[in-house]
């Protein structure tokens, strides 16, 4: 295909890219014109974030936050259907739908853990919160624009068939809003690890069980900045390869396939 | 007739901006099993509403609709509709899914996982996409065809849940007049093999002297039905012939226009159209 | 409350520059110096030296700066964003161990640290269950290290507490723990402590007492060996401000918890009661910074010790 050569080549010059930077970041650590207590050499952070691996703290904390996020976006996704669903079927409810929306949207996840702390504590089921409250807008928004864009011949096939309610729903309005709802699920996924790892920073570990976010915590008190730039690698590596394993690889199957692209 | 789909004193207003608005009163008429209508007026005259009451997409202010004896009162398999726009078809599925899955959702009776029912539905869904001459295109998706195979797979799929009645709402208005024309003589051919009632609503004088056997014209603000024209012409139909410009002028003249200020028929021929039978996928 | 003394400060030091300027031709400008502090009953000299001006009368002219933790100070110091900072003995031992090119000025107070709780269930450390959460200000910071000495002596072990840890702000871990959400126990310092210690049903599990044994400084000032060696009046002006701050603060309790009051939103006899509480010791002197040395490589937070006190201090510090 095409366009698995085009992908190919712009992966080449993004990875050709990296090296790059990190051939020159280390050429300039070794010659001593970046201080090491700031910029550690690429070859150290590497080291260290291979240390990490082996020991199994950098697997332990990245599966404790892909935990929390899969909980909390899971639960933002049940949560963002049933409005949808709810706000589809009953034009009073779509209203406050629309007006939660205006307000709660703009509004950081991050900015509602002190209430929340407040309200549930300061176990895991605060970050899952703040991760619900990250995620739960951007698919919502998403959902409805996806079911406002659907052409009502659609539907009103839908209806011809003798398709009412939920069947209408399920089989009509979710597959032709999906271009929507998987860019919503992108947006989500993308404030679901900024709000992890952000409150996880805020009040540290959920007691000794923490993810990435209180890694990179802990190890700045301590000054271990090369394990601070390992655990930003993880980060990174984690959201590119859910990205081109997981969100391209859905995309090509299924909205580009379906010439559905919203572009 | 027991299938006889019969509008009684039919009229629908609809409310704009605080005003009433009237889309047409009064309609009266009946269809009989088997028979090809076509409903023929100018653009916003309520002819394309009416079909929306008839289909049960649209309630009626007033008047009835009774199919079998029966009232109207929402939409049924009973009753399909084939649109003009091309985005009728399911773009997430196949040419072939498309038309399974109307065939899976009237269906209901039959446990669905049962793989031999699958294998039947699949085989009809097939058969019905020979008949529109899709054969070798059942896995392509909507966005690889080209307009007129979209309307195709959309008359295979409507066909394909056996309605009582076809209810096509200007079905052909935005092919070009080439695929227009071959879809033409395809319906033509479809409905005399299959023997479905046909309810057609087009804004084009022409079209409707070439597929039905009676007109209903329509005039506008409010719709009203003017006449009720029956149209014997003998098969196939040719715009050159005196009998068909003869229809075409007094069609004209009941819809309010002079003949000489409209188009005339494209004069067709016939070995051109069949040439241009083999149709390539747009890609 | 430091942005408007600061711009009272400077406008003041113009209209006395202007002043000057009249008289003598060659006025040289006050030397700035930018420090590192905290909030707390601990940093209750730099308050006193900001209101009554005392660096000023000792040549210089100070930018205040505030953070919420040792390690913020000390990032603030290795960046350039501070001359001087004041952080606790671990925070300043990490950097010293990382290789940060700095040493401590002063001792900054004695406090009384402990940890607590209202849970009556909890009598000792060894009645915290793997689920009972303890607070702390950050990882690494005095109290996460007080806590793990604590673990040593009463469970063995220095990281049996470890995954009791949290870290947490303070006034947040008060409210926490007044609202009995998900938090057992605070391991903190005056004024919460204080303020803790006045609620019905709360007591203390374990102090610094019956940890450290002895005093400690609960902060060090440090400076950096550039500041220290290219401005060495700067340094002395700054080791004198912070002693005269000092003196005063002891000679006039009443006269400056009248000044704090309002920094703290207390009454002036509450501030005075807790500047007097059993234990405060407002003083220069660096106390028990070998001994958090040898705990911290014993327990992994370092991985090297000064040979003795004289290689991570200054020459003016008493020990």
């Amino acid at each position: 295909m095409p366009n698995l050569k085009v992908t190919n080549s712009k992966t080449f010059h993004q990875i050709l890219f990296i090296l790059s930077l990190m051939i020159s970041w280390e050429l300039l650590a070794r010659i001593g014109q970046l201080p090491a207590l700031l910029f550690p050499p690429v070859s150290s952070i590497l080291h260290e974030l291979w240390a990490q691996t082996i020991n199994g703290e950098l697997i332990h904390r990245t599966g404790f936050s892909l935990y929390l996020i899969g909980v909390g976006l899971g639960l933002a996704i049940i949560l963002a259907l049933l409005l949808t669903i709810l706000a589809a079927c009953v034009p009073l409810i779509s209203e406050w739908v629309q007006v939660l929306m205006a307000v709660l949207h703009p509004l950081p996840g991050i900015a509602i853990l002190p209430i929340v702390i407040l309200w549930l504590g300061t176990g895991p089921q605060s970050i899952i919160a703040v991760i619900v409250m990250s995620a739960v807008w951007p698919l919502v928004a998403n959902l409805l624009t996806g079911i406002k864009t659907i052409p009502i011949t659609q539907i009103e096939v839908g209806k011809n068939l003798g398709l009412t309610g939920l069947r209408l729903v399920w089989s009509i309005l979710l597959p032709g809003a999906f271009p929507h709802i998987l860019s919503g699920l992108r947006v989500g996924w993308a404030r679901a690890w900024q709000a992890a790892v952000a409150a996880e920073m805020v009040f540290g570990a959920s007691g000794g069980e923490g993810g990435l976010g209180w890694f990179i915590y802990k190890e700045r008190f301590f000054m271990e900045i090369t394990a601070v730039f390992a655990g930003m690698i993880v980060i990174v590596l984690i959201g590119l390869i859910v990205e081109r394993l997981l969100f391209e690889v859905i995309e090509l199957k299924t909205v580009r396939r379906w010439g559905m692209t919203t572009n | 007739m027991e299938d006889e789909l019969v509008i009684h004193n039919l009229s629908k207003n609809f409310r704009v901006d605080r005003r009433e608005i009237q889309a047409f009163e009064g309609v009266d008429f009946s269809v009989p099993e088997g028979r090809f209508l076509c409903i023929v007026g100018p653009s916003g005259c309520g002819k394309s509403t009416l079909l929306r009451c008839i289909a049960g997409l649209e309630t009626p202010s007033q008047g009835e609709i009774t199919c079998g004896g029966k009232s109207i009162q929402k939409p049924s398999k009973d009753r399909m509709v084939v649109f003009q726009s091309f985005e009728q078809l399911f773009p997430w599925l196949t040419v072939l899914g498309n038309v399974t899955y109307a065939l899976q959702v009237t269906n209901e009776r039959k446990p669905q996982k049962d793989t031999s029912i699958a294998a039947t539905r699949e085989e009809n869904a097939r058969k019905y996409l020979n008949l529109v001459g899709l054969t070798g295109y059942e896995n392509f998706f909507p966005h690889q065809l080209s307009g007129g195979m979209k309307q195709r797979v959309a008359i295979a799929r409507a066909l394909a849940v056996q309605p009582r009645f076809l209810l096509m709402d200007e079905p052909f208005g935005s092919l070009d007049a080439f695929s227009r024309s071959i879809l033409q003589e395809e319906l033509l051919r479809i409905w005399q093999e299959t023997k479905t009632t046909i309810l057609f609503v087009t804004h084009s004088i022409e079209e409707s002297i070439i597929l039905s056997e009676q007109i209903i014209v329509f005039s506008s603000s409010p719709g009203k039905v003017k006449a009720i024209i029956n149209n014997d012409l003998e098969r196939p139909r040719y715009p050159e012939t005196s009998e068909f410009m003869g229809l075409w002028k007094r069609l004209n003249e009941l819809l309010g226009l002079h003949p000489k200020t409209t188009a005339q028929p494209v004069l067709r021929h016939r070995t051109l159209f069949d040439e241009a039978e083999v149709i390539q996928p747009i890609l | 409350m430091k942005r408007s003394t600061t711009r009272l400060g400077i406008l003041l030091a113009i209209i006395f520059s202007i002043s000057i300027v009249n008289f003598t031709v060659a006025a040289e400008p006050m030397p700035e110096i930018k420090i590192a502090g905290q909030f707390g009953l601990v940093y209750a000299p730099l308050m006193i030296a900001d209101k009554l001006q005392i660096f000023e009368k000792n040549g210089l002219k100070p930018v205040w700066k505030e953070y919420g933790s040792g390690a913020a100070v000390r990032e603030a110091l290795i960046s350039g964003e501070a001359d001087v900072g004041f952080m606790g003995i671990p925070p300043f031992l990490i950097g010293w161990d990382k290789g940060c090119p700095w040493k401590v000025a002063m001792g900054f107070v004695v406090v009384p640290v402990g940890l607590v709780t209202n849970n009556p269930r909890i009598k000792s450390l060894k009645d915290f269950k793997p689920s009972d959460k303890i607070a702390v200000p950050s990882p690494g910071s005095v109290q996460h290290i007080l806590l793990a000495m604590a673990a040593e002596k009463e469970l063995g072990s220095p990281n049996a507490l470890d995954t009791n840890i949290m870290a947490m702000p303070h006034p947040d871990a008060v409210a926490a723990l007044i609202s009995k959400k998900g938090l057992a126990a605070h391991f903190t310092t005056p004024p919460y402590l204080f303020e803790e210690l006045n609620q019905p049903g709360f007591h203390l599990v374990s102090s610094d007492k019956s940890i450290f044994g002895r005093p400690f400084s609960f902060n060090v000032g440090v400076a950096s060996k550039k500041f220290h060696d290219e401005k060495p009046l700067e340094y002395l002006g700054f080791v004198k401000a912070i002693n005269n701050s000092f003196a005063w603060l002891n000679g006039n309790m009443p006269a400056a918890a009248t000044i704090l009051a309002p920094e703290f939103k207390l009454t002036p006899q509450k501030t005075l009661q807790y500047l007097k509480w059993p234990g405060m010791d407002y003083t220069t002197r660096a106390y028990g910074l070998m001994e958090f040395a040898y705990f911290m490589k014993r327990a992994g937070f370092l991985k090297k010790i000064p040979t003795n006190a004289n290689e991570i201090i200054w020459e003016n510090v008493k020990l």
